[in-house]
Parts: structure tokens; sequence; C-alpha cells
């Protein structure tokens, strides 16, 4: 760290400030072949990722079971991807990930729904992340993305129904959003510490 | 259970509709979408029914099937009829209160349930007559128009073909780590919140880092056969478009511009 113009995000834990340095000027910069099929090869393989995660919370029992909702567990592997990758980086995680889980398997239907509510989702916790001065809780960015990702699909539902009456099911959702992104939001924050001092020794290439 | 996942929703079959060019097949199904959010009226949606069920009865594949997809969304979107038919202003038939039936809620609520019906039904054929692979390859032919604002459609495609390849592997990776997990008391299926909190974190991590691990051995592999990010690339299939392929486009694009046309008319 400190190789230029550096700028990182914070993760607090307990008092302890730990620097994760995300926009690093030498990784996964585009004129150096090796380092952009690093990140292609890693964008891939958070996209397939979140295809196994969306995958196995349909085989997890969850006690709570509004009809519609469910945990989103793939949407964690966005939450971790926008602290460890750059804006585009993380845009094309989005896109790609909404693609491929919903088109595999799910619809197009699903995909229409997904890829507004993840793509709204994605935009609230940018201002959030890289539009906001302050450092911001991991957690209240998940809430915020949740709350996005919610109201994107209901957008959606509204056009395609062409009736505004399913904003009446909004505060059930939104309940639930708060409620899932806490959720989300613990277990990202839980193990990108030990993420990060992986990519801390990895990442630091000459 | 996680190690035999099943991709796709794909039904292999020797129809029409699975014959068709998978990006004829993205275009008809956005077509479709648009033609459903431009209907407005009963014949517009009769004829999108109509549209639908020259799909299936193309594609060969039970009507039943279609509906699968609603299974996720049937409460909310009945949920919504329903207020629909209470709270839309008209001559009330029944009154509950501040709740009544009128003849125009009846009409809009169905309308609410034929629309998602179609929606649904609708998109599921591409899914059932297209396997991911073929999607694949369609998508990644029809962004190529990415290129212009500096975005590789090979490099794109080859995401898409290698997170593919390795769903399978790190699905048996999750599930070799949720049993080692639970051999050391981390159940995600039982306990309070917090535990399964904690123990959804032991699974994750190793799985994250894991899926790090393979990115950066693939990519070294990868380099050390001197692959090229961006390079033009050729292909072991080629698609070329058929005459079923321009008669469905004909046939949908006339379909699409009666719906849009129609209210004009009466």
């Amino acid at each position: 760290m400190g190789h230029g113009d550096v700028h990182g995000r914070l993760l607090e834990r307990k008092g302890n400030v730990i620097m994760i340095n995300v926009r690093k000027p030498d990784a996964f910069s585009t004129d150096d072949p090796y380092q952009r099929t690093r990140k292609m090869v890693f964008i891939a393989m958070l996209v397939g990722l979140s295809m196994v995660l969306s995958y196995l919370e349909r085989l997890l029992p969850l006690s709570f079971t509004i009809p519609g909702i469910k945990l989103g567990l793939a949407n964690l592997v966005i939450l971790a991807g926008m602290y460890l990758l750059t804006f585009r980086q993380a845009l094309a995680l989005v896109l790609l990930k909404c693609f491929m889980t919903a088109w595999v398997f799910g619809s197009f239907s699903a995909f229409l729904y997904s890829v507004t509510g993840s793509f709204l989702s994605f935009c609230l916790m940018s201002v959030l992340l890289y539009g906001s001065r302050f450092k911001i809780n991991i957690i209240i960015v998940s809430i915020i993305g949740a709350l996005g990702h919610n109201f994107g699909q209901i957008m959606v539902a509204a056009v395609v129904i062409k009736s505004t009456k399913i904003f009446y099911y909004a505060p059930v959702l939104a309940l639930a959003g708060v409620i899932t992104g806490m959720i989300i939001g613990f277990c990202v924050r839980s193990f990108l510490f030990y993420v990060s001092e992986y990519k801390e020794k990895t990442w630091n290439l000459k | 259970m996680l190690q035999d996942i099943t991709m796709g929703l794909y039904i292999p079959g020797d129809s029409i509709a699975h014959r068709l060019d998978p990006r004829v097949k993205i275009i008809l199904a956005v077509c479709y979408v648009i033609a459903l959010i431009c209907a407005s009226d009963i014949l517009s949606y009769g004829l999108a029914a109509l549209t639908l069920a020259g799909a299936v009865t193309a594609a060969k594949i039970k009507p039943s099937m279609l509906l699968r997809g609603m299974r996720g969304f049937i409460v909310m979107i009945a949920f919504t009829a329903v207020l629909c038919a209470f709270m839309t202003p008209g001559a009330s038939w029944v009154q509950w209160g501040w709740l009544s039936l009128s003849k125009e809620g009846i009409y809009k609520g169905a309308q609410v349930l034929l629309s998602f019906i179609l929606f649904i039904a609708g998109t599921s054929w591409l899914t059932f007559t297209t396997s991911p692979l073929q999607l694949m390859e369609g998508m990644s032919k029809l962004l190529y128009p990415l290129r212009y604002i500096k975005v590789s459609p090979q490099e794109v495609a080859l995401i898409m073909s290698i997170s593919m390849r390795f769903v399978p592997i790190m699905a048996e990776e999750s599930y070799r780590i949720l049993n080692a997990q639970k051999a050391r008391g981390a159940y995600i299926d039982s306990g309070n919140i917090t535990q399964r909190v904690q123990a959804m974190v032991s699974l994750l991590a190793p799985l994250f880092i894991r899926a790090w691990q393979r990115s950066e051995t693939l990519s070294t592999a990868m380099l050390c056969r001197c692959y090229q990010s961006g390079a033009e690339r050729t292909g072991l299939r080629k698609m070329f478009m058929k005459r079923a392929d321009y008669t469905a486009l004909a046939l949908m694009s006339a379909v699409l511009l009666i719906i849009i046309a129609l209210p004009d008319y009466y």
C-alpha cells in the first residue's frame, strides 16, 4: 500500500481499523494482459459462485416463509464484489450474475425481475460506497441494497401487470428486505476479513 | 442433492422451435414481452395468447409446463388481482364497508392475472426450447455492438462459459465444505438465527477463497497456453439464419405492430 494514489475503504471491527485497498492502480490494469485475464477469470468464478449459492438457498429450509421472499444468498457475492472490485468490474459482475442465474435456473421473466432489482440495488450501494465521503457500515449498505432490489422487482411487476396496486405489497417486501439485508451484511462482514487477508497476500504483484 | 445440480430448464426435443436460431428466439422473447406491455384490451391479449399458443404448438411442449415458473409469485399476484377487483372505481355490485366490487374491478383483476400468466408462460418458452449453452452463444453474438463501448463480447462469452463450467465443481466443493463444517458442529439448517449465520460464514469463507485460488490457477494456465485477452476467436459451431428464422421474426414483428396499432383503430 502507499503506491501513488491509493483509495481505500475501511471496515471496522471491535475498534480495530483494517484498510482494504480496493483501487490500487496496478491491480487489474487493463494494459497488462496478465491482470486483465486474472480480472476476467475472477469475475467468472464469482458469477459461478453466485449461481451455486442461488441453487443452495433453495435447499436450505428457512424459518420465514413469506410468499415470494427468499434470502438472496447470491447477492452476498455482489456485496463482497463491491468491496473487492472496482466500479466497472462490480457492474459487470452484477449484470452477468443476473443473466446467468436467471437464464440457467429460471426464465426470461426471472431475468427481467433480477436485472432491474440488482441494477437498482447496485446503484444505491455504489452511491453509498463510491460517492460518499463517510464510511458507511456494511450492514447499512446491505439493507439499502436489499430494499432497492425489492423495489426494483416490484416496479417490473407493476409494469408487466399494468397496475400500481402491487405496491400495497411493498411494506411486506420492505420488512423482508431489512431482515435479509441484515443477515447478508453480517455474513459478508464476517467472511470479508478472512478474504481480505488472502487478498493482501496475493494481489501485491510486482 | 447439492452435487446433483441441474443446469437449466431445457427440455430436449426436435421441433420447429428447438431448431430456431437462439438469437432469433431471444429476439422473439423480447418482442413478446414488449407486445404484452403494450397490450391494453381484450383483442390485444387474445392476439398475444394466440401467439403463445402457436409457439407452444411449434415447440411440442405441454402447456402445464409453462406455468411452473408461477409458483413463487402466485400469492403476490393473486393478492394484487383481488385488490384491483375491490379498489378499482366503477359501478358497485357488492359493497363491504369501503371495499366495493365492480364490473370494472373484475375486468382489471382479470387483466392483471392474464398479463402475468401470459408473461410467465411466454418467457418460459424460451428457456424450455433453448439449452443454456445455446442461450450463451446467442447472447454473446447479440452483444456484439458492445465493442463500440470498449466491452469485448468475446470476454463476456468466455466469462459465461467459465462460470457455467465451474458451477458443478463449486457445487461439489460447497457440499464437501458443508459436510466438513457439520462435522465440526456448524449446522446451517438448525439453531437460532445467529447460529445459522455463523454456520453460513463457515461455509462461505472457504468457498470464496477456493474460488479465488481456482481463478488464479486458471488464469495462469490460460496465459501459459498463450491466451490473449480481446483477440478475435473462431468457434466450432457457426450459427446461420434459415427460412424458419426469418418467418418467425416476420410473424412476431407483425403481431407486435398489430398490438401497438390496435388501440388507434377502435
